[in-house]
């Protein structure tokens, strides 16, 4: 039932906003409102507006107001009037058609509701606030990959999580279908797959190749032969420049040597490097990332990976370079840029340890051919522990080995029957749910839960050997040790999985394919851009955590962390090459801080068009902690109209004259217009970008390269109007200005982010009543100015995440 | 035995094109085979093209059995008297645009919500009220993305897109030693779900009321799955229906969304034909990428999106009216395919439309909605207030009843369609 929380934080904000009631009155109407006045007000607002069509006569939708059981403790009770609530807040009910009840009326009534089924909900809460929750299907897969010690993607053949408050790890939203169970039963048969998966004893022997050699006949006409190597000019997702020289004899472990240089070019060219079978269709690549080839001297790639599958190769392309049509005659002249790549060397496949570390997962050191019962019980016993988080209780292993025993003696090979263990122990409630192991769960999680939690916040997967061990000495709760071992966790490289999951949900940077950008209006994107936006947003986080910095930065920072693209995209001078770094930012860069970054600004545009409207939801929602309610039913949305004749201003207008869209997008229009200057792909802008004729298209072809380039076929519409006014009056002329009053209130940032932060860190969404506890949270950060790091370390402490 | 129906299917599916040696089913079921000699089972699939139509090259102007051809109806000209089109229906507050995806057949209000939780799906539900003796109880099949089947714990089903692997559980019969070690499997997955139940039991000890109900949601899946194995037993015995059709090949590409969505429309149909499901959703999934489609060079997803660009709205127009080519090719083969003294497609429902009623402004209100076949009064254009949609899930509840599910309720609905009727 906790589930309901969002709603009250949201039909509680929206009451403040009907009202202008501060939170404290109404945390004090909480406290003076017995049950027999909020009873006795909802009854007669009842009889007034409502019992005419849910009474007795009539009992609309199966609704009878005279009959409602007043019991919260039942939770469809609880839900019930939870709906009723939103009903009557919305303005839904009483219906347009019946008379409307004073404003004054229902706020009361619904001032007195809320509060008395927020006092519900805190009830509740004395049971331990978190709702049991199952690990997710990232963190499923996280753990029984460091169960076995193997990286295998089993995320795809679970049911998509749903998401709650924007997070797909809260309790109460993930459920559980048979659906679920059956696929369990596959991921973990295509883990033990992979952990006990033979490998070759293949003689490593190492080999270069020339690119050119590699090419089929109807791609060589699009690259440029060299004494060494090739040019390639031509950035493509399909071009053919996988090695297909090269097949790799079996799977396994490879090291790969790439020889390029920037040709026609001052600057590095960045290149991208992917993995996988590129002639039988279907099969997955991997992208392995970007690289820079330099000018001058050919810089040697170095890495080593893993290749799946017999047969795979290794594919490098060039990226980012200007689209132009060229012949191949022209290439010698052709002033541009192209990547040269002088040779390709591969070593592999390297030698392998048998058994790998994963086979003895499995296994230990028991031979399949010969395992007994004797032999599976020793290994559950040994693996239990892990598998539940947690010291297993005398004979808790028993189901297990009976599983097992069975099997074997109806026939089944120890392997088999073994397998059969392993299934039941991961799809068992103590592996799939976190476990209070507590009594008495208003109490403080143990050791071992409180392990659990830290490492699936931060790490998103089981807790390590060091965690498990202090747990065991009972040393982890203790604040200096749960401090360091916060340190520790942060520093260890896994800890970027907190950054990409929590990131990747609270600033919806997981949307970031969600659209494709208009190929006619913006021709500059490509996947490089994409994936630097996304990388400057994880980096600039890991930057505010790293350093501790104030949540001043989330709206306006004086660095970013850029690398030569996207640099180039915003306008910035002096960066070159694919590696990111910190960059100063001036004042003419229109940059700084989390909204103006590229990534921010695509995933709240659609691939053509911007609206302040889905960009002032978002700010009020992610960065402001201000929810906005959904639009009430039966209101259109705004038709955009991209041939330039009507501006979203102008659009906008008449919503916002209208007094019943005005309450709310008075709040949601100005963080959306002072965004504006932004285009759909986060580059700065003074004009809309349109469709257009030929005549009158942005003419790009200028400079050497000119007669090659392909046109623009874009024009330019009306100047951006970025300046509005906020609900309290302030005037800002554009984003400058809108920062600045932003900045004025860093709690509020910080408020936000603290709830999310404990929202992602707990699995259950912060309420009504964690107000105290997260005011404890920000007063104890104030004095850093709420630097994210001491804001981890704050949210750690608390009893929200140090109870269940 | 029936040996009476076996001749004659066996007859008309000969004349269809496709030999079946219908599988010895009614044998082992008698009382499922005493059905089956009056009446062939009825059936229902649901298609959602995922980024909607441009509804004003959809709906008539006319309500009524007189309408005027549209621009998106000419494809279907010959099937005129085997559909009706419905304008002005939507699922009530169902909003938040692509997201409501999820509802489009549970009708479970404002999926973007915090606290939205869904609810099981129209397939779904019919498959728990009439409980079909098939050896797969529903078929959830998307073309390139995610599908629209939601259990009854609101968890989404896994949708397939790969038509091979669907024909080979179908219709592939394994070796006799392969189906003893498929049987063997789910044998030990029923020991699993038995050690499961227990350890369950246990680990329910520990927890407060709450959470105990929350875990309810796990106990019932174990007893589910169980019962799921027990019958997919059964069925791994049971021979598999002979077809005459190739496996088909899949098509990795996902913007080949022509090729792809005929592989499905060629497996929807022999899968009704050999009774194998009775029940299918499709997502017509669009995306964001140019459909390989002649003339065609735009992203799907930035042309839902034209903003009234006249350049943007003709190829939107091209994409378009493919589906619905494709929506009519469906049609086509199901009534090519005789069934007792009709076609297939007069016992099977198949809901075409969308959860977008305007893809340009992410609208969910005035969706488009195409009904064929199924037993229905065919041949108008039912209308309905634009500015005030009465609840799609009436026309569910008459597909349910139409089943053979003895229900009045589902979802949102508040009633039923006024003048749509059982032929």
């Amino acid at each position: 039932m906790r589930d309901l929380i969002p709603f009250y934080r949201q039909a509680f904000l929206a009451l403040l906003f009907l009202t202008g009631t501060s939170l404290q009155a109404a945390d004090e109407s909480a406290a003076v409102a017995g049950s027999d006045d909020v009873h006795g007000t909802a009854r007669a607002f009842f009889a007034e507006h409502c019992l005419r069509c849910h009474g007795a006569s009539r009992a609309s939708g199966n609704l009878r107001l005279d009959q409602l059981d007043s019991d919260l403790t039942t939770p469809a009770t609880l839900e019930r009037w939870q709906q009723i609530l939103t009903r009557v807040q919305s303005g839904e009910m009483p219906p347009e058609t019946e008379p409307r009840p004073q404003p004054e009326q229902t706020s009361h009534v619904l001032r007195l509701l809320t509060a008395w089924l927020d006092q519900a909900v805190a009830d509740q809460h004395s049971q331990g606030r978190v709702v049991l929750r199952r690990l997710n299907r990232v963190e499923y897969e996280n753990t029984l990959n460091d169960l076995f010690g193997v990286r295998v993607s089993v995320q795809s053949m679970l049911p998509e999580d749903a998401l709650a408050q924007g997070f797909d790890n809260v309790g109460a939203a993930l459920n559980i279908s048979p659906v679920f169970i059956e696929r369990c039963l596959d991921a973990i048969d295509a883990v033990l797959d992979a952990a006990i998966a033979p490998v070759h004893s293949l003689e490593s022997r190492t080999e270069r190749f020339d690119l050119y050699d590699s090419l089929p006949k109807w791609f060589v006409a699009g690259v440029w032969k060299q004494p060494e190597g090739v040019i390639l000019f031509r950035t493509s997702g399909n071009s053919a420049t996988d090695l297909r020289q090269f097949r790799a004899p079996a799977p396994g472990r490879y090291r790969f040597r790439i020889a390029a240089s920037a040709h026609n070019s001052a600057t590095p060219l960045p290149m991208a490097v992917l993995l996988g079978n590129f002639v039988v269709s279907g099969n997955p690549t991997r992208h392995l990332g970007y690289f820079d080839a330099p000018p001058g001297n050919p810089a040697v790639i170095e890495f080593e990976e893993r290749l799946l599958q017999k047969n795979d190769t290794i594919k490098v392309t060039p990226v980012a370079l200007p689209f132009v049509y060229l012949k191949h005659e022209t290439m010698p002249e052709y002033p541009g840029p192209g990547l040269h790549i002088h040779w390709m060397e591969v070593e592999g496949p390297l030698l392998e340890v048998w058994p790998t570390a994963s086979y003895r997962r499995v296994f230990g050191d028991v031979d399949p051919q010969r395992g007994t019962p004797a032999d599976a019980e020793q290994l559950l016993r040994a693996f239990l522990p892990k598998a539940f988080r947690r010291p297993i209780a005398a004979g808790e292993e028993q189901p297990f080995v009976k599983l097992v025993t069975a099997s074997m003696e109806s026939g089944a090979s120890f392997e088999a029957a073994l397998r059969l263990g392993f299934k039941a122990v991961l799809s068992s409630p103590k592996f799939l749910y976190f476990s209070p192991a507590a009594d008495d769960t208003s109490a403080a999680l143990d050791d071992y839960a409180l392990a659990s939690r830290l490492s699936y916040f931060l790490w998103s997967s089981m807790p390590d050997e060091t965690l498990f061990e202090l747990a065991a000495r009972g040393q982890l709760h203790k604040p200096d040790v749960l401090r360091a071992q916060v340190e520790r966790i942060l520093q260890h490289p896994r800890a970027d999985t907190f950054i990409e999951n929590f990131t990747g949900q609270w600033l919806s940077l997981r949307d970031i394919n969600a659209t494709t950008p208009d190929k006619t209006l913006y021709p500059e994107f490509e996947e490089l851009l994409q994936w630097s936006s996304v990388r400057e947003t994880q980096l600039f986080f890991q930057e505010m955590l790293k350093d501790d910095l104030s949540v001043r930065n989330i709206v306006d920072s004086d660095f970013a962390m850029l690398n030569g693209r996207l640099a180039d995209h915003y306008g910035i001078p002096d960066v070159t090459g694919v590696e990111f770094r910190k960059v100063a930012l001036r004042p003419e860069y229109h940059r700084g801080g989390l909204l103006t970054q590229a990534s921010i600004l695509k995933v709240t545009a659609n691939g053509s068009t911007t609206s302040p409207v889905l960009r002032g939801v978002w700010v009020l929602d992610r960065i402001l902690g201000q929810p906005v309610p959904p639009p009430p039913p039966n209101v259109p949305a705004v038709e955009p109209d991209i041939r330039g004749a009507s501006t979203i201003r102008e659009l906008l207008a008449k919503h916002r004259a209208s007094e019943n869209c005005s309450s709310c997008h008075s709040r949601i229009d100005p963080p959306g217009f002072a965004l504006e200057n932004y285009d759909v792909i986060g580059g700065w802008r003074d004009r809309y970008r349109v469709a257009a004729e030929q005549k009158d298209w942005v003419r790009n072809r200028t400079g050497p390269l000119a007669k090659y380039l392909a046109a623009w076929q874009y024009g330019l519409g009306p100047a951006i109007e970025p300046a509005d006014t906020l609900p309290d009056g302030r005037k800002f002329a554009d984003i400058t200005e809108f920062r600045k009053m932003l900045l004025e209130n860093p709690e509020q940032l910080a408020r936000c982010l603290t709830e999310k932060l404990v929202t992602y860190a707990t699995g259950q969404p912060v309420g009504f009543s964690d107000r105290r506890a997260v005011d404890q949270i920000l007063a104890e950060t104030k004095a850093s100015e709420y630097g994210l790091r001491s804001l981890i370390h704050a949210v750690v402490a608390s009893e929200l995440f140090q109870r269940k | 035995m029936s040996i009476h129906r076996r001749l004659s299917r066996r007859t008309c599916l000969q004349a269809a094109g496709v030999t079946l040696t219908l599988p010895m089913l009614e044998v082992m079921n008698p009382a499922r085979a005493v059905a089956a000699v009056t009446e062939p089972p009825r059936r229902m699939i649901c298609i959602n093209t995922t980024l909607g139509l441009h509804t004003p090259w959809l709906f008539p102007t006319q309500a009524g059995r007189d309408y005027e051809l549209t621009p998106y109806l000419e494809p279907l000209r010959d099937f005129r008297s085997d559909l009706t089109v419905f304008s002005g229906l939507s699922h009530p507050e169902v909003d938040g645009g692509h997201p409501a995806e999820l509802c489009y057949l549970t009708s479970a209000p404002h999926p973007r919500a915090d606290n939205f939780k869904n609810t099981i799906s129209l397939d779904q539900y019919a498959v728990e009220q009439l409980v079909p003796d098939t050896r797969f109880d529903s078929l959830v099949l998307a073309s390139s993305h995610t599908g629209m089947s939601i259990a009854r714990s609101g968890v989404p089903i896994p949708a397939e897109q790969r038509p091979s692997v669907v024909f080979r559980k179908m219709f592939v019969a394994g070796t006799p030693a392969e189906v003893e070690a498929q049987v063997r499997k789910l044998r030990q997955g029923q020991s699993i779900m038995d050690t499961l139940l227990g350890e369950a039991r246990d680990f329910q000890k520990g927890l407060g009321k709450q959470d105990r109900q929350k875990l309810d949601e796990y106990f019932t899946s174990l007893r589910q799955v169980e019962q799921r194995m027990l019958t997919a037993q059964e069925w791994a015995r049971r021979p598999r229906p002979v077809v005459d059709a190739q496996p088909p090949s899949d098509i990795n590409n996902s913007v080949e969304v022509v090729g792809r969505v005929r592989l499905m429309i060629d497996l929807m149909q022999l899968a009704l034909q050999t009774d194998s499901t009775r029940f299918i959703t499709f997502a017509l999934n669009g995306f964001n990428a140019v459909p390989a489609i002649q003339g065609v060079t735009q992203d799907w997803h930035n042309l839902s999106h034209h903003g009234q660009d006249p350049v943007r709205l003709a190829e939107l127009r091209v994409v378009e009216l493919q589906v619905m080519q494709l929506f009519a090719e469906l049609l086509t083969k199901l009534k090519a395919t005789p069934e007792g003294p009709g076609t297939l497609l007069d016992r099977t429902i198949v809901l075409f439309g969308s959860n977008l009623g305007n893809a340009s402004s992410h609208d969910n209100t005035n969706l488009p909605i195409l009904v064929a076949g199924g037993g229905f009064r065919h041949g108008q254009h039912l209308a309905f207030d634009p500015r005030k949609n009465p609840p799609l899930c009436n026309l569910f509840v008459q597909f349910l009843q139409r089943l053979g599910a003895d229900v009045s309720a589902f979802g949102s609905s508040n009633g039923t369609i006024p003048g749509f009727q059982m032929a």
